[in-house]
C-alpha cells in the first residue's frame, strides 16, 4: 500500500513539473478566458491561480490510491485529481483577507453574471441522466461517487461566487468563470467515466466543450 | 470599463463602516454611481473587504436612513437619491485626522498644535 502511495505521489509530482505554470501558460489561459492583452500584474494573478491548484496534484494522486474504484480509470482518475485540486484551492481561497488595505469592486456578483447557463444546465442534465442509468443498473457505489462529485462541483461553483475578490478585477472574474466551467466539465467527464459504457465517452466530450466555453461578454464588467 | 471600487484601510483609525459609507457618498455625489445603480450584497462586499457583515450593513443602513440607498427584496440594494449634502473633503480629512489623533491619545490642543506646526513648517 505504501509503495502504491509513493508511486502515485511521484506520478503527481511528474505531472506537476510538466504542468508547472509559466508566463506563457498564463498568457494562454488569460487569452482563452477573454483577457486578450494581459498586463504583468494580470500574468501574476493567473500564474498564482494555476500554481495554487497544481501544487496539490502530488497530494491528490497519493490520496487517490485509497479509492480503488477509480484507480487505473484514466479519464475518471484525472477528473478526480483536477476536481480535487480545484475544490481544495477554491476552499482555501475562501479565507478572509488579513492585509490592512482592502479593495472591493462595487459590482454585484451572481453566478449567471459570469458563468454560462448552458454549461451549468448541461451539467445538471448529464448528472441526472447518469444517476438514472446507474440506478437502473443498481450500481449504488457509483451513484454514491457521482453524488460526491456533484457535491464537489456544487461547492466549487458556490465558492467561485462567494470567495473574496483578489487581484485584478477582470482576471478575477475570468478565473471565477474558469473555475465554474472547468469544474462542471470535470464533473461531466467523471460522470461519463462512471457509466462504464461507450456512451460515457460523451462525458469526456462534454468536459472539453464546457472547459472551452467562454461567455462572449462578462456582464459583470459593467 | 471597470466597476467603481471601494478601498478600506483597517489601520487608519477611521471606523471601516464610516470609510465604506463616506466612499459610497462620494461615488454617488460624483455621479460614478447614478440613481438606480445596484450595489453588491452586504455579504459580498463584506467578504471582498474582509470585514464583518454587520460592518457593511451599518454603512448601508446609515445611507438607507438618509434616503440615499433603498433595499428591496428583488432588486437588492440600489442607489435611490443623491445625498442631500455632499461631504466637504476638508471636513472628511479632519474627521480622519481626529480619529487617528484620538487613537494615539492626543488631546485637542496637542492635535491642533501638530496641525499648526505642519502649516508653519510648509
Amino acid at each position: 500500500m505504501l509503495v502504491d502511495i509513493v508511486i502515485a505521489a511521484a506520478y503527481g509530482l511528474v505531472l506537476l513539473v510538466l504542468l508547472w505554470p509559466t508566463r506563457s501558460t498564463a498568457e494562454r489561459l488569460l487569452k482563452r478566458w477573454d483577457v486578450p492583452d494581459p498586463t504583468p500584474d494580470q500574468f501574476e494573478d493567473a500564474i498564482r491561480y494555476l500554481r495554487r491548484r497544481r501544487l496539490l496534484y502530488p497530494l491528490l494522486f497519493a490520496g487517490l490510491a485509497f479509492v480503488p474504484t477509480l484507480r487505473g480509470n484514466g479519464v475518471g482518475q484525472i477528473a478526480v485529481i483536477v476536481l480535487g485540486g480545484t475544490l481544495l484551492a477554491e476552499l482555501l481561497a475562501l479565507r478572509p483577507r488579513r492585509d490592512a488595505l482592502r479593495v472591493a469592486t462595487l459590482a454585484r456578483r451572481r453566478l449567471l453574471d459570469f458563468a454560462s447557463r448552458w454549461v451549468l444546465g448541461a451539467y445538471v442534465v448529464i448528472v441526472l441522466a447518469v444517476a438514472a442509468y446507474l440506478g437502473a443498473h443498481q450500481q449504488w457505489n457509483r451513484v454514491l461517487l457521482l453524488g460526491l462529485s456533484a457535491a464537489a462541483v456544487g461547492v466549487i461553483i458556490w465558492a467561485a461566487v462567494v470567495r473574496p475578490a483578489s487581484g485584478d478585477q477582470v482576471v478575477d472574474l475570468a478565473l471565477r468563470t474558469r473555475s465554474a466551467h472547468v469544474s462542471a466539465g470535470l464533473g461531466a467527464g467523471l460522470a461519463g467515466a462512471l457509466m462504464d459504457h461507450p456512451i460515457g465517452f460523451l462525458g469526456l466530450l462534454a468536459w472539453i466543450a464546457m472547459a472551452g466555453t467562454t461567455p462572449r461578454h462578462l456582464k459583470i464588467r459593467g | 470599463m471597470t466597476a467603481p471600487r471601494i478601498v478600506v484601510d483597517v489601520e487608519n483609525g477611521v471606523a471601516p463602516w464610516r470609510q465604506v459609507r463616506d466612499q459610497l457618498v462620494r461615488l454617488i455625489s460624483g455621479g460614478v454611481l447614478p440613481v438606480g445603480a445596484r450595489l453588491p450584497t452586504i455579504r459580498q462586499l463584506a467578504a471582498d473587504l474582509g470585514l464583518a457583515a454587520g460592518t457593511v450593513a451599518r454603512a448601508y443602513r446609515e445611507l438607507e436612513t438618509e434616503g440615499v440607498l433603498t433595499t428591496g427584496r428583488r432588486q437588492g440594494t440600489v442607489v435611490a437619491a443623491l445625498p442631500s449634502h455632499a461631504p466637504d473633503p476638508l471636513s472628511a480629512a479632519a474627521a480622519e485626522f481626529v480619529a487617528i489623533a484620538r487613537s494615539l491619545g492626543a488631546s485637542e490642543g496637542e492635535a491642533l498644535n501638530a496641525v499648526r506646526a505642519r502649516y508653519l513648517g510648509e
